[in-house]
């Protein structure tokens, strides 16, 4: 029992002020307490009144038997009012003042001064001895550390200045000027500030200013005219040939510094505030050792003082004066926590984790109102990948944790901004991220022959989800293989690496560049046969992974192996090259071998080619070594200069793992980073984004994944829930939950945890049977699907198509949805170019190869030219998914070529796959208790991602169980507990006769506050209890039950 | 108990600190009530649960039963803007504790020691949180005091005092001229340090918020058991704030040794009176002004000046 449950259990509870943030993202850096008048802190400006909407969509297929409110994500309405004033009382300039020159420079590094504080204001000034360069990079990948610019002035001949003003906060040190051609150089850089008695900080802001370029040489110097709008400093910034210099502020201004170097001079000098404002200010400096003709420029900076503004003021989008004004408001991050008083202090608990929709000003006051921002980011419109679920295994997991990582959301590690490959295995082998041309699938092996494909791997309960079971036996190895090609082509960004580095991180894995990398996975700890007669030694394995960079002969000019041996289950790490030769490293004394107690075990390794060393861990055990480097092993002299340079002179790169044991949560990584001994980011806990998402498997198969068009992610969740009667929300953290029956039957669901009493902390009952929900013959139409388990055509071109000289790209739409691109038995085999036809078998089309995928490339437009060799034009696919194929071309030739022949109905073009068919499929299913007593009420549902009968029937029976008879529902009022979720089971007791008692689930929840008021109203619905049993192969069934 | 003593100033004072103008004690009384928001809940079978807010705000309204056109328009140029934005602050010399309620409660409002601080935050100033050691605390029925921790070898003179009433003020506001007196109970924690000597000093500031004069100290006390330390001392004429503070002697404080604070008191009189609860001299701004001419048009009646405690 906590303090908080003592404090929200009594019948007198205090409530502290609420706690409010919306984290602008024009104030991204800024750090709460160090400015206690942020706008990110409006918790003060609460009047205290909030609605807060939390709810779980139940995925039931039809409106008529939704339960009310069920919107599956949070939303949150509350007033605002304005702010008190800030008056600043002291204000100043920070005393140091870096300053720095050089020639013939490129860019130049403009520091801060080191004494800056948060909300301080600094100028940089930059003078060159050119005016035609610019400054061609002031803005940097982060848009919080970019600099305003506020104006330049050149003299027409040798001489220009340019100045930037930032507020400061945390991260900024420096910016850098990047100039269009070297030249000489000089720059400064001062700050200023303003707090009001409080320490409260006071913004600065540069109003319209002067720039001179002076005509005549002399050694007096005026700048100006600016305005000041309000009280404020002059700031000048003068510059010259620096034989002219030393420079002098004069008429009352401060000279804060000044850099002489490269024949140039630049002095920076300020006023002191100046109050009360007024019009036409000018400011005066010398040049001390010889007449100039200078140039000057003169910023008024204003200190933004403000009266206090009411809800309107402050809120109002038109008001120059707030300092919110110009912020996008349906950008800002928001949290809400409800605070209690309790013996221990003040407990906080957050009910509202959202994105800002928008503030609206209403009378005196104005509304913020946000929503689910995982909501808004798993709305992303995306192309599906292609998965043959024969061939990878497919599930409604897999589609499910796909798109949910497309939001950001993780059921277990994420990837991060190292990794280049990430196939987590949740109900398929397939990655979660990779290029186009990888292929994962199972590998059978006995004792008559060794099987790629098209026998499905199985699917197992997971470390955090599933994993793909493997194993190696006296009789039989099932193998799972990932295949990943070409992973200098990934580039797929994840929203949380995106935010961190936008446009994302990308290291080589075997180059001079990068040869760093680290692999992580978790494998069970199955028992397995040692060498089996059947298996050829180099299959002998419990896991392995080969990267390999390999010239266009085969050599080896650096490869990584990491070897799980079966002999005694230990880890094994080669690494060498043909030029250094290989070291070989078992991990024994300090990892131990893998045990064989049945349970998932987690291992890393990583790797730094170019120094010879290598960290392990497996589980919680830690090893290194750095014999790789004795030993020779780490010679880097015949790795490409990148991967991707290699690759273009003939190389080919190797990401292969395979494993006998089951394996789940496979990430690698590439660059420098990776060659880390921390583990955070995958062990023990993940760390965040890591295990943002709640979910269970539902193990629930589907036949592939083709899909013809994009889809939305949020409503592909939805759809997916359906399919699988899961429950679906976004939560109060705005972690994502995907919850199928077996969750709701786990012993933590099946217990209440909290009361509602009509006698102590609940209202009256709202009780409700609606018969008018009732339907007792459920009919769901699917997708009856099936992958063809031979490859056949999907695109054939009969019409003539213009190959223009260079690179083309031409993309096509497919004849048929395919679930894989080639014409070969194994994936593995896949061929990604386009074989020409010859004129031979043009005119004799029997003997065109029928696996590859073919075009014929005549130099005439009716096919009656020359006929183009490889050696004039190739093609290869460079991307597809299930409804178009991007193929490039490449026409060597000095004219154009075209897709033709004058074959007989020969096509110009074939693209080879295995397709995908779907029809409409119907299952009824009937509950003849109800029907007797009620006669037929029936629901007919469109489910999508239910593909096969014995599916549909099961849902169609779940639904017809659960919906034959008038549903439960109670609406009630209650005495707000800021813990209570959607999903939770309350027991509910009742003393006013209703006999409603018993356990219920919250399907929503609306939070009301207004003052010390804090009420709930809950939506309730009874639910039969769920048996869940596990089945004979490891799946855990459910059903309702009494 | 001692007796409080009648308070020698009968009139109240209204404007902003520094520029204060002197009104007639309202004869018509005062409802100052403190606002505590509850909400009372009705459960199904008429029970009740009672929630309330941790903090509040007071509501006046002076009610005088007439008032001399002379004296009116020192409010009526408040109420009508001639004065500028507000907000402003009401000194009624009746209030029996000007500190904050988490101020005066030494902590026991929020079970924290927000409004509290030292004078620069620096870890030789000591720290400050809420302490739950019931021989740490003094007032009777109370469930907490401050401490004052000195982790780290305590600066020369560490100083421990409040957060002001409002963001633009330099501490609590006071009418020149009148006696303010300053008291607290402290004991060191007597087990890491026995003896602490420390002192409550009052410091005064002008409008612009610079110092006048020296700190009025209430002297140097070497504490070993819960001892009350107090201070009275006349607003200079020129006084627009006052500070009370905590002065302690750095050297006689052990590394680790805490100071213990309870039933902090700051009131308007010439001598030191028991502890009573504070709910803090805040700003305020006018709700309402109602203007009543009688047939003798040199008075007004029927005045009641609303006026409502602002946040910080």
């Amino acid at each position: 029992v906590t303090s908080l449950d003592d404090a929200l259990n009594s019948s007198a509870p205090v409530y502290a002020p609420h706690t409010l943030y919306a984290y602008w993202q024009e104030l991204a850096n800024e750090v709460i307490n160090t400015n206690p008048d942020t706008p990110i802190n409006l918790s003060e400006q609460m009047d205290g009144s909030f609605k807060v909407e939390q709810s779980l969509d139940d995925a039931l297929p039809d409106p008529v038997t939704m339960t009310q409110g069920n919107d599956a994500s949070g939303s949150l309405i509350a007033a605002l009012l304005g702010r008190e004033e800030i008056t600043a009382d002291t204000m100043g300039w920070r005393t140091n003042v870096p300053g720095s020159s050089g020639a013939a420079l490129s860019s130049a590094v403009v520091l801060t001064p080191s004494d800056c504080t948060f909300n301080d204001y600094a100028i940089a000034a930059v003078t060159v001895n050119s005016n035609t360069v610019v400054v061609s990079d002031y803005h940097v990948a982060d848009e919080n550390l970019n600099w305003q610019f506020l104006g330049a002035i050149d003299d027409g001949a040798s001489l220009k200045t340019w100045v930037f003003g930032k507020r400061m906060h945390s991260g900024v040190s420096a910016f850098t000027a990047v100039f269009s051609a070297p030249v000489s150089a000089a720059w400064i850089c001062a700050a200023w500030y303003a707090r009001t008695p409080n320490g409260i900080q006071v913004p600065l802001r540069p109003g319209v200013i002067a720039a001179t370029a002076e005509s005549a040489s002399v050694t007096g110097h005026v700048t100006g005219p600016v305005d000041l709008t309000r009280r404020g400093f002059l700031v000048s910034v003068w510059s010259s040939a620096s034989a002219s210099g030393p420079w002098a502020a004069t008429g009352g201004s401060t000279e804060l510094g000044e850099s002489v170097g490269s024949s140039l001079d630049v002095m920076i000098a300020t006023s002191s505030a100046v109050n009360p404002p007024s019009l036409g200010y000018t400011t005066t400096a010398n040049s001390n050792s010889a007449t100039a003709t200078a140039t000057e420029i003169l910023i008024p900076l204003e200190i933004m003082d403000r009266p206090r503004m009411d809800g309107m003021r402050y809120f109002s989008p038109f008001n120059t004066d707030s300092p919110v004004y110009g912020f996008d408001r349906d950008t800002a991050d928001t949290t809400l926590d409800f605070n209690v008083l309790t013996a221990t202090g003040i407990v906080g608990t957050r009910i509202q984790t959202g994105q800002m929709a928008d503030i609206s000003v209403n009378g005196r006051k104005a509304e913020l109102s946000a929503v689910s921002k995982t909501r808004i980011a798993l709305g992303r419109s995306l192309v599906l990948p292609m998965i043959t679920g024969n061939r990878e295994n497919c599930s409604v997991d897999w589609l499910a944790t796909w798109l949910m990582a497309r939001g950001g959301m993780y059921p277990g590690p994420a990837p991060g901004p190292l990794t280049r490959y990430w196939a987590p295995l949740y109900g398929s082998t397939h990655a979660h991220m990779d290029t186009p041309y990888g292929y994962n699938a199972a590998v059978w092996y006995d004792a008559t022959a060794s099987f790629q494909g098209l026998r499905p791997p199985s699917v197992v309960e997971g470390p955090y989800v599933t994993g793909m079971f493997a194993q190696q036996t006296a009789t039989r190895t099932e193998e799972i293989r990932l295949n990943a090609i070409r992973l200098d082509l990934a580039r797929e960004v994840f929203p949380n690496v995106q935010e961190v580095y936008p446009g994302g991180l990308f290291y080589d894995q075997m180059s001079l560049a990068s040869n760093s990398g680290r692999l992580t996975f978790w494998l069970r700890g199955d028992p397995a046969t040692s060498a089996p007669a059947y298996l050829s030694p180099g299959d002998d394995l419990l896991f392995q992974y080969l990267l390999y960079q390999q010239n266009s002969v085969g050599g080896f000019q650096g490869y990584v192996i990491i070897t799980v041996r079966s002999s005694d289950r230990n880890l094994t790490v080669q690494m060498g090259s043909d030029v250094g030769g290989a070291v070989s490293v078992v991990y024994t004394s300090v990892l131990t071998p893998l045990e064989t107690d049945g349970n998932w075990h987690f291992y890393g390794i990583a790797w730094d080619y170019g120094a010879g060393t290598v960290r392990v861990k497996r589980d919680g055990l830690e090893s290194s070594s750095s014999s790789y480097a004795s030993g020779g092993a780490n010679n880097t002299t015949t790795l490409p200069t990148t991967d991707a340079s290699g690759i273009a002179a003939g190389n080919t790169m190797t990401n292969l793992v395979r494993s006998h044991l089951p394996i789940s949560d496979v990430q690698i990584e590439a660059g420098a980073p990776a060659y880390s001994n921390s583990w955070t980011r995958h062990y023990p806990t993940p760390e965040a984004p890591a295990l943002n998402t709640i979910m269970r498997p539902t193990f629930q198969s589907l036949e592939a994944i083709a899909s013809t068009t994009p889809v939305d992610g949020w409503d592909t969740l939805a759809e997916l829930a359906r399919a699988t009667l899961s429950a679906y929300r976004a939560n109060e953290t705005d972690g994502f939950e995907f919850l199928p029956l077996t969750y709701f039957g786990e012993a933590a669901q099946m217990t209440p945890s909290v009361t509602a009493d009509t006698d102590v902390n609940a209202a009256e009952l709202a009780v409700r049977l609606d018969p008018t929900k009732a339907r007792n013959v459920v009919t769901l139409q699917f997708d009856e699907t099936r992958v063809d388990t031979n490859f056949n055509p999907l695109y054939s071109l009969s019409s003539a198509v213009e190959i223009p000289r260079g690179v083309s790209t031409l993309v096509v739409s497919l004849d048929l949805p395919c679930a894989e691109i080639h014409g070969q038995s194994s994936p593995f085999g896949a061929i990604w170019t386009l074989t020409n036809l010859t004129s031979g078998q043009i005119a004799a089309p029997a003997t065109i190869p029928t696996n590859v995928h073919y075009m014929s490339v005549n130099a005439s437009q009716d096919g009656g030219g020359t006929i183009l060799a490889a050696s004039s034009v190739t093609a290869k696919i460079v991307n597809g998914d299930a409804s178009t194929i991007t193929l490039q071309f490449t026409n060597k030739t000095s004219k154009s070529a075209w897709l033709s022949n004058n074959g007989n109905e020969v096509p110009f073009l074939q693209l080879l796959g295995y397709s995908v068919r779907a029809t409409d499929g119907y299952v009824t299913q009937r509950d003849a208790g109800s029907i007797g007593v009620r006669r037929e009420r029936a629901l007919t549902a469109d489910v999508s991602w239910i593909q096969n009968r014995a599916v549909a029937t099961n849902i169609a029976q779940l639904l017809v169980t659960m919906l034959a008879r008038p549903r439960p529902e109670i609406a009630v009022t209650v005495m707000g507990d800021p813990r209570r979720t959607p999903g939770q089971l309350v027991q509910l007791l009742d003393a006013e006769g209703t006999q409603a008692a018993g356990t219920w689930r919250i399907l929503s929840i609306t939070h009301n506050g207004d003052g010390a008021q804090y009420t709930q109203d809950l939506a309730l619905v009874q639910v039969l209890p769920i048996a869940v049993w596990d089945g004979p192969d490891g799946w855990d069934y459910s059903i309702w039950a009494e | 108990m001692a007796l409080r003593t009648d308070r020698q100033y009968p009139d109240v004072y209204f404007g902003r600190p520094g520029a204060l103008v002197r009104l007639p004690f309202p004869r018509g009384d005062m409802d100052r009530g403190y606002d505590r928001l509850t909400f009372d809940f009705t459960t199904g079978s008429g029970q009740h649960m009672v929630s309330k807010l941790t903090g509040g705000s007071r509501s006046y309204s002076v009610n005088w039963n007439a008032m001399h056109v002379d004296n009116f328009k020192l409010i009526e140029q408040y109420w009508t803007g001639n004065m500028g934005p507000g907000p402003w602050v009401f000194i009624d010399p009746s209030m029996t504790n000007m500190l904050l309620p988490n101020q005066a409660a030494a902590t026991a409002l929020y079970y924290d020691a927000r409004n509290w601080a030292t004078s620069t935050g620096a870890a030789n100033m000591g720290a400050v949180s809420s302490n739950t050691l019931t021989a740490q605390i003094h007032r009777t029925g109370s469930l907490r005091s401050l401490r004052w921790l000195f982790a780290v070898t305590a600066a020369t003179t560490p100083i421990l005092g409040f957060t002001f009433p409002y963001r633009s003020w330099y501490g609590f506001p006071v009418a020149p001229n009148l006696s303010y007196s300053w008291s607290a109970w402290v004991k060191p924690d007597g087990t890491v340090d026995a003896n602490i000597t420390l002192a409550v000093r009052l410091r005064w500031f002008d409008s612009a918020g610079a110092q006048i004069g020296a700190d009025v100290t209430g002297g140097d006390t070497a504490v070993t058991a819960w001892q009350r330390l107090s201070v009275v001392g006349v607003a200079p004429s020129n006084a627009a704030y006052v500070q009370p503070i905590f002065a302690a002697l750095g050297s006689s404080i052990t590394n680790g040794g805490s100071i213990y604070i309870d039933e902090p008191l700051l009131e308007q009189d010439t001598v030191v009176n028991d502890w009573a609860p504070g709910t803090g001299l805040r700003p305020v701004e006018i709700l309402g002004l109602p203007e009543i001419v009688p047939f003798a048009s040199r008075f007004r009646k029927g005045l009641a000046l609303t006026l409502r405690e602002l946040a910080p």
